[in-house]
């Protein structure tokens, strides 16, 4: 898998939250920051790694959950990591 | 074991002055708990003899996010209560709706039930209610026979007083390192 295809798969998932505003997720970047930049609620996040995790059929650690920073490409590090440790 | 085969003691860390459970009554691993208190003078000084609506929902972590993640997580790290709060330590993240339908004085002891409705990465999200408990009723005995099914519908028989409605309250376990 590469970054871009993580990045597509994390936009595809964020349409399916209805609190996320679709009109912010069109000039999403590896930069955007979960919090900051789509107004995602910290406790949302959990939720969206949730979901990342049955979609990319993955299983991550909760250790690298904890450390998890808030920019999309801190999701996309964790995705990687789990394909190929 | 359970959760309500220990002491209030090895599953709060709280304690003893914020703690505001007196025992875990009824627990399923994976659907949630019910806890009981009864409030003291202290609970309800300066506040008109009445116990805060505050003071509720830190009752519903009490008795239900914070014991329920210790369970799990300790089990999934294979630690007793003890050494689990030593390394991690729980903190409310959020809470949703709460409407409070009724008050609780001194001394009306009441129940708290806490149904998980997500449970991921050291993340627990749980739906409650609290209610009066009549004084026809012996908790102890009420809830040792209570059945999943009716928990699953956070039902109670009527001579309950329905007090307080919560959703989507929030809580985490965190790594004390990660604590600033």
């Amino acid at each position: 898998m590469t970054r871009q295809e993580a990045l597509d798969g994390i936009v595809q998932l964020l349409k399916t939250f209805n609190t996320v505003d679709s009109s912010k997720l069109e000039g999403i970047t590896e930069e955007t920051d979960f919090i900051a930049d789509l107004d995602v609620a910290s406790t949302d996040i959990i939720n969206i790694i949730a979901r990342a995790e049955s979609e990319f059929d993955l299983e991550f650690d909760d250790d690298d959950v904890d450390e998890l920073g808030t920019k999309v490409k801190d999701t996309i590090d964790l995705i990687l990591k789990s394909v190929h440790p | 074991m359970r959760l309500s085969d220990f002491n209030i003691e090895q599953v709060l860390p709280h304690g003893p002055s914020k703690r505001l459970i007196d025992r875990i009554l009824w627990h399923s691993p994976k659907l949630g708990s019910i806890g009981v208190y009864t409030p003291t003078p202290s609970d309800v000084k300066d506040h008109f003899g009445i116990f805060r609506g505050a003071d509720q929902i830190e009752c519903l972590a009490q008795a239900s996010v914070v014991p329920l993640l210790a369970y799990n997580e300790s089990h999934k790290l294979n630690l007793s209560f003890e050494d689990y709060f030593k390394e991690f330590v729980i903190l409310g993240a959020g809470v949703g709706k709460v409407v409070m339908h009724h008050y609780l004085k001194e001394g009306e002891q009441f129940v708290v039930l806490g149904k998980i409705t997500f449970y991921r990465f050291r993340q627990m999200i749980v739906d409650g209610k609290i209610f009066k408990v009549p004084d026809s009723i012996d908790v102890y005995n009420y809830f040792s026979t209570y059945p999943e099914e009716s928990f699953k519908n956070l039902h109670l028989s009527p001579e309950f007083k329905l007090v307080s409605d919560f959703e989507d309250l929030v809580g985490r376990a965190l790594r004390r390192s990660q604590l600033l």
